[in-house]
C-alpha cells in the first residue's frame, strides 16, 4: 500500500473490512468474473468470447442420438441394402415370414436380378430369383423371367359356393414351381401398357399339415373339391392390358385404374382341368377437400370357361375373404369358378402419414353365371389405419365385420 | 468522526470497483449501445463436423408442440434488433431500403458460364439432382422441378433466397440456368450416389437418365436451378436450440436469439415449412482476417407452393406433419367431417405455382413440418420484429424478386405476387395487433416522435397514445417519474438535465394498457439518443 492508503490503515485492518474485501475477491461466483468491468457492449461481448474460448470442449451428440444414429444404419443395411433381410412376402395364413434376398442391377439399369428365400414359422417357404431388363428393345419392350418354388402346407377350403360353411373349415397342402415369362410394351405412354405372360407351373397338392384343422381330402371329395384326387400341371398364356391414371400406384388420391386379362390354362397330365380365365379389375378415387379425404371405389371380377365336361380344380379357383377383399371373413373363405367383388372406402388423413379408413366390402362367389344372386352376396363393414410414406402405403391394420364374427389384418400392401 | 468519513469515502473509492466487478450489474446501457454491428468474431480452432441425423431429428422435434416458459430473445442490441453478425446482417428493413436492382441480385456474383462438366449426382431418391463446373471451374449444386410442376420448385428456391437474403441471412447464390444437352459433358471422375450402395463412377447414360426426368421446353432445352457451392469448410448444419460448443462466438442458445426465432414469421410468409435443421449450412470462413463459423440457411425448394418434387401437401403450412393429439383426436372423433379451413381453399391451376394461397393463412397458427425449437420460443417481441421487416417490402419489391423466378407464365407472377402482398398483410396485421407497433423514435424539437406502424400501413386506424416521463438510473435500472400529465414534449427535467442522463418514456394506449413500449433515451451534446427499447405485450 503506498502514501495514499496511509492514513486509513487502520480501517484496513478492521476484521469485517478484511472479510467483505476476501468475499469480494474470493468468491466463486465472482472470482468467474475474473475480467476487468467492460467499459463497452463491444468490450463485454469480446469478454464472453474470450471466456468462452477457454472452456471450449467438442460439440457432440448425446449417447442417445449415436446409438439411434448406429441403429438406424444397421436397420438400413439390413432391411434396405443389396443384400438384406426380406420380412414377409408370403401369403397370410404362413404367419411370421423372414430370409435373405438379394437384388443387383447394372449402371444403366438396363438389367436387375433379384433372388430370395423366405421361410415361415408355420413353414411356408418361398425361394425364387428373377431377371428384368426394362426398357429394351429401342426403350419399347419391358422383359420378366421368373423362376419360384412355393410351399404352403395349410391353406385354407371351406368347399365350394357361396353358401359353404365356416365350420367346414380344412387345409391342405399346395407346393409349386414356377417359371414366368412376360414381356410388356410401355409403347403407348407410362399409363397405358400391354403386356404377354407365359408360365409353366408344376404343381403338387397334398393333405394339410395343420393339427387343429381337417384335411381337405378326408372332408371333401372330387365332387366338391374337385382337382383332390387328380392334380395337373399348367402352361398358362395370355396377356392383358393396364390403363393407368392414377396419381400413385402405392398410394393412390385420384385416379382410375383398369386392368383386363385373359389367359389360357392348359392342364398338361388331364383334359378334364384346361379353362381359360377372363379377369377385370377397376378402380377409381375420387379426393376432396384438397385430396385429404379420398373416396376408394373398387370392383374386381374373375370369369372362368371351359367346355361342359370339364372343371376348375379348387386349387385354382378364385377366392375371396382376406385383407384384400372381403375383411370381414377369413383368408381364403369363400372360393368357386367365378367371383365378383366390389369395395367403397371413404379415407381421411388425420395426419401426414397416417390415415383412417372405413369400408365395406360386398362380393360372391358363383359356379356359373346364371347362379349369380343377389341374396348371396356376402358382405362386410370395417374400419382402418394406414401408415404411408409419400409415395407408398407402408402398414395398414383393417378390421372387418361380418355375419361370421370379425377380422383383423395387418398387412403391408395396399388394399386393392 | 471526519476521519471516519474520510476512511469510509477511501475504501469506497477501493471497493466500488471491486463492487462492480463482484456484483457484475453492469450499467444498462453502455456508451456504444446500441450495437449496430458485433464485434469482431474469435478465431475458432478445432470444430467437428456436425453429422445430422435425419430421422432422429424428425423425431425428436415432432413429438414436442408446446413451447417451454418464454425467455426474452437475446443476441440483439438495446432497440432489441439483432446487431449484423455471422448469423445475420442488417439489409432491407423500414429505414434502411435496398434498390429493386439489389433486390434482384439478391447475393448473386455472377451466374454461371456453359459448357457444364457434371462432376457428381443422384439419381435415387424422390428428387434427382446433380453437381456441376462451369467453364470458370466454380462447383454449382444442381435441382430441378417435377414434371408435373415445371419451373415450381427451382422457381421457389431463387425467390425465397433473395428474400431471404434481403432480410439478412447468409443464402448461397441461386441462378436459373436453362441448358441443353449439348451445353454438358460428365466429368471421368464423376460419381454417382446409390441407393443402398457406395458410390460408384457416373456415366453419361446416368446424366441422361436424370435429364429424362426434367421437364423441358418446346425448343429442347431444359431448366435448372444451380445453387453455388457456399464459400469456405462445411462443418455441418447448425441446430435450432443450444450452442456449439466449439465455437467461441456461439453465446446465445440458438432458440433464445430473435433472428431464428423471427425465421418463423419470415418462413410463414414464405410457406418455407421445411425448417429443419437439416437444412442449415456452417461454414468455417476467413473474413478480415479472421477465422470463424459463418451460418447459411440452404435449400428453399420447399417453400411458396412447392414441396420440392410434388406441388406443395395442402396440410403444410397448417398444421405439423404429426398433428398435435387434440388436433388428431379431433379428425378421428369427427371421421374427417368436419374439415378445417385449410382444407377447403381453391388453389389455382398454376403448376408453376404449386398449393400457396392467403386465404386460410393465420401466420400466428402456421406451422413448419415440425415444431422448430426456436420458432417454439418466439414471444411477440420476436413476431414483431420480424413483422416490420416482412412489411418493409413493397409492392413492387416483391414483384420484383418475384419476377427473379423467371416464370414463363405471366399469370404466375401476377398470383404469387398478389398472394404474396396478400400475405404480407395477413402478417403485419396479426403480429402488429400484439404488440403497440410503434418504432423510428426521434426527438425533434423537444418532442418524442415515432411511427404506428400499423396506421402507417393501413392496418389499424389512428391510435392515441400516451407518454410517460421517468428519470432512468442507468446504475441501477430503476425508473422516477418526473412527469404527472402524459405529453410526448419533453418534460423540463429532460431538457435541463445535463450531458450523460438517461430518461425513460413509457408510451401506452389508452385503449389497451397490457400494451406498452419503454424507450429510454441519453443526453448527448447534440440532443438525444434512443439508446433503449423494450415492449410489453398481450
Amino acid at each position: 500500500m503506498g502514501g495514499f492508503l496511509r492514513p486509513y490503515r487502520d480501517w484496513l485492518m478492521k476484521p469485517f473490512v478484511a472479510f467483505f474485501v476476501c468475499l469480494l475477491l474470493f468468491h466463486p461466483e465472482l472470482r468467474a468474473q475474473g475480467d476487468p468491468v467492460p467499459t463497452s457492449r463491444a468490450e463485454q461481448i469480446e469478454q464472453e468470447q474470450s471466456a468462452k474460448d477457454q472452456t471450449l470442449g467438442p460439440d457432440e451428440p448425446t449417447p442417445f442420438e449415436r446409438h439411434f444414429k448406429l441403429a438406424e444404419k444397421d436397420a438400413r443395411r439390413i432391411l434396405q441394402g443389396p443384400v438384406r433381410l426380406q420380412v414377409g412376402g408370403l401369403s397370410v395364413p404362413s404367419g411370421f415370414a423372414v430370409g435373405p434376398s438379394v437384388t443387383w442391377q447394372n449402371s444403366t439399369k438396363t438389367l436387375r436380378l433379384n433372388s430370395w428365400a423366405v421361410g415361415s414359422v408355420r413353414q411356408y417357404y418361398s425361394v425364387g430369383t428373377g431377371l428384368e431388363l426394362p426398357r429394351i428393345g429401342g426403350r419399347h419392350t419391358d422383359i420378366t423371367v421368373k423362376a419360384a418354388h412355393n410351399y404352403m402346407p395349410q391353406l385354407d377350403y371351406y368347399g365350394p359356393g357361396p353358401n359353404s360353411l365356416k365350420s367346414n373349415r380344412t387345409d391342405y397342402l399346395l407346393e409349386d414351381t414356377r417359371l414366368d415369362f412376360g414381356v410388356a410394351w410401355p409403347y403407348f405412354s407410362s399409363h397405358v401398357k400391354p403386356r404377354c405372360d407365359l408360365a409353366q407351373v408344376w404343381l403338387n397338392v397334398g393333405p394339410g399339415t395343420s393339427d387343429a384343422v381337417t384335411s381337405t381330402n378326408l372332408k371333401f371329395g372330387p365332387a366338391q373339391a374337385p382337382g383332390i384326387d387328380n392334380q395337373s400341371n399348367y402352361l398358362i398364356a395370355g396377356c392383358g392390358l393396364r390403363f393407368d391414371f392414377r396419381d400413385l400406384p402405392d398410394n393412390p388420391h385420384k385416379g382410375t385404374a383398369v386392368f383386363l386379362d385373359y389367359h389360357g390354362y392348359n392342364a398338361e397330365k388331364t383334359s378334364l382341368f384346361s379353362f381359360t380365365r377372363a379377369s377385370g379389375e377397376v378402380e377409381h378415387y375420387i379426393p376432396f377437400f384438397n385430396e385429404k379425404r379420398v373416396i376408394a371405389l373398387h370392383a374386381a371380377a374373375d370369369l372362368s370357361f371351359h367346355s361342359e365336361n370339364q372343371v376348375v380344380p379348387f386349387y385354382m379357383q378364385p377366392t375371396f375373404g382376406g385383407f384384400r377383399d372381403l375383411r370381414g371373413f377369413r383368408f381364403l373363405r369363400f372360393s368357386d369358378e367365378n367371383a365378383a367383388v366390389a369395395n367403397a372406402e371413404y379415407r381421411w388423413e388425420i395426419f401426414t402419414g397416417f390415415d383412417m379408413a372405413i369400408f365395406a366390402d360386398a362380393g360372391e362367389v358363383f359356379h356359373r353365371p346364371s347362379q349369380f344372386s343377389l341374396s348371396n352376396i356376402k358382405s362386410d363393414m370395417g374400419f382402418g389405419l394406414r401408415f404411408n410414406n409419400q409415395r407408398n402405403l407402408v402398414m395398414r391394420i383393417d378390421t372387418g365385420f361380418s355375419k361370421e364374427g370379425f377380422q383383423v389384418w395387418v398387412a403391408f400392401d395396399k388394399v386393392f | 468522526m471526519g476521519r471516519f468519513r474520510q476512511g469510509f469515502l477511501a475504501l469506497l473509492t477501493i471497493a466500488s470497483p471491486l463492487l462492480l466487478y463482484a456484483s457484475g450489474n453492469l450499467p444498462v446501457f453502455l456508451p456504444d449501445d446500441p450495437i449496430r454491428i458485433m464485434p469482431a468474431p474469435v478465431t475458432v480452432a478445432r470444430v467437428k463436423t456436425h453429422k445430422i441425423d435425419q430421422v432422429f431429428d424428425f423425431i425428436r422435434n415432432s413429438v414436442r408442440w408446446e413451447p417451454g416458459p418464454p425467455v426474452p430473445a437475446d443476441a440483439v442490441n438495446t432497440l432489441g434488433e439483432p446487431p449484423d453478425s455471422a448469423w445475420f446482417t442488417n439489409r432491407h428493413g423500414l429505414k434502411h431500403r435496398m434498390t429493386r436492382e439489389e433486390l434482384q441480385r439478391g447475393p448473386a456474383g455472377a451466374p454461371p458460364v456453359p459448357p457444364f462438366v457434371v462432376v457428381g449426382g443422384k439419381t435415387e431418391g424422390i428428387t434427382p439432382g446433380f453437381r456441376i463446373q462451369d467453364a470458370k471451374g466454380r462447383t454449382f449444386f444442381v435441382k430441378v422441378d417435377p414434371k408435373t410442376n415445371p419451373e415450381m420448385a427451382t422457381g421457389a428456391d431463387v425467390i425465397v433466397s433473395r428474400f431471404l437474403y434481403a432480410i439478412g441471412y447468409n443464402v448461397p447464390e441461386n441462378y436459373i440456368v436453362r441448358a441443353r444437352l449439348s451445353d454438358m459433358s460428365v466429368s471421368n471422375k464423376a460419381e454417382i450416389a446409390t441407393e443402398n450402395g457406395p458410390a460408384r463412377k457416373m456415366t453419361w447414360s446416368d446424366f441422361q437418365a436424370i435429364e429424362k426426368a426434367i421437364p423441358h421446353y418446346s425448343d429442347g432445352s431444359f431448366r435448372v436451378m444451380a445453387s453455388l457451392k457456399i464459400e469456405g469448410e462445411p462443418v455441418g448444419p447448425f441446430f435450432y436450440e443450444g450452442i456449439r460448443a466449439d465455437d467461441p462466438n456461439d453465446l446465445t442458445p440458438h432458440e433464445n436469439r430473435r433472428d431464428l426465432r423471427g425465421l418463423y414469421v419470415f418462413f410463414a410468409w414464405l410457406n418455407n415449412t421445411d425448417a429443419r435443421a437439416g437444412n442449415t449450412y456452417d461454414a468455417i470462413v476467413r473474413e478480415r482476417g479472421v477465422t470463424f463459423i459463418k451460418h447459411h440457411l440452404i435449400d428453399f425448394g420447399s417453400s411458396l407452393g412447392s414441396d420440392g418434387d410434388r406441388a406443395k401437401d395442402a396440410r403444410l403450412g397448417h398444421e405439423y406433419m404429426i398433428a398435435k393429439p387434440r388436433d388428431a383426436l379431433r379428425s378421428i372423433v369427427t371421421l374427417g367431417l368436419a374439415p378445417r379451413r385449410w382444407e377447403r381453399v381453391d388453389y389455382p391451376n398454376l403448376p408453376s405455382v404449386g398449393r400457396i394461397s392467403a386465404e386460410a393463412f393465420d401466420p400466428d397458427r402456421w406451422a413448419s413440418d415440425y415444431p422448430n425449437p426456436a420458432f417454439l420460443s418466439r414471444l411477440p417481441q420476436d413476431d414483431f420484429w420480424a413483422a416490420e421487416r416482412v412489411v418493409s417490402f413493397s409492392t413492387d419489391d416483391i414483384h420484383a424478386i418475384v419476377e427473379t423466378a423467371q416464370f414463363s407464365d405471366p399469370a404466375a407472377v401476377d398470383y404469387l405476387t398478389s398472394t404474396l402482398v396478400e400475405r404480407r398483410d395477413i402478417v403485419g396485421r396479426t403480429f402488429f395487433a400484439k404488440v403497440l407497433p410503434l418504432d423510428n423514435f426521434r426527438v425533434e424539437n423537444n418532442e418524442l416522435l415515432f411511427d404506428d406502424l400499423a396506421f402507417q400501413h393501413e392496418y389499424s386506424a389512428a391510435q392515441r397514445y400516451e407518454v410517460h416521463w421517468f428519470e432512468f438510473d442507468n446504475r441501477t435500472g430503476h425508473q422516477k417519474r418526473i412527469s404527472t400529465r402524459p405529453s410526448a414534449q419533453l418534460p423540463p427535467e429532460v431538457r435541463r438535465a445535463s450531458n450523460g442522463n438517461y430518461f425513460s418514456a413509457l408510451i401506452e394506449s389508452p385503449a389497451d394498457r397490457r400494451k406498452s413500449v419503454t424507450v429510454t433515451l441519453r443526453k448527448t451534446p447534440t440532443g438525444y439518443r434512443i439508446v433503449g427499447c423494450s415492449r410489453t405485450s398481450v
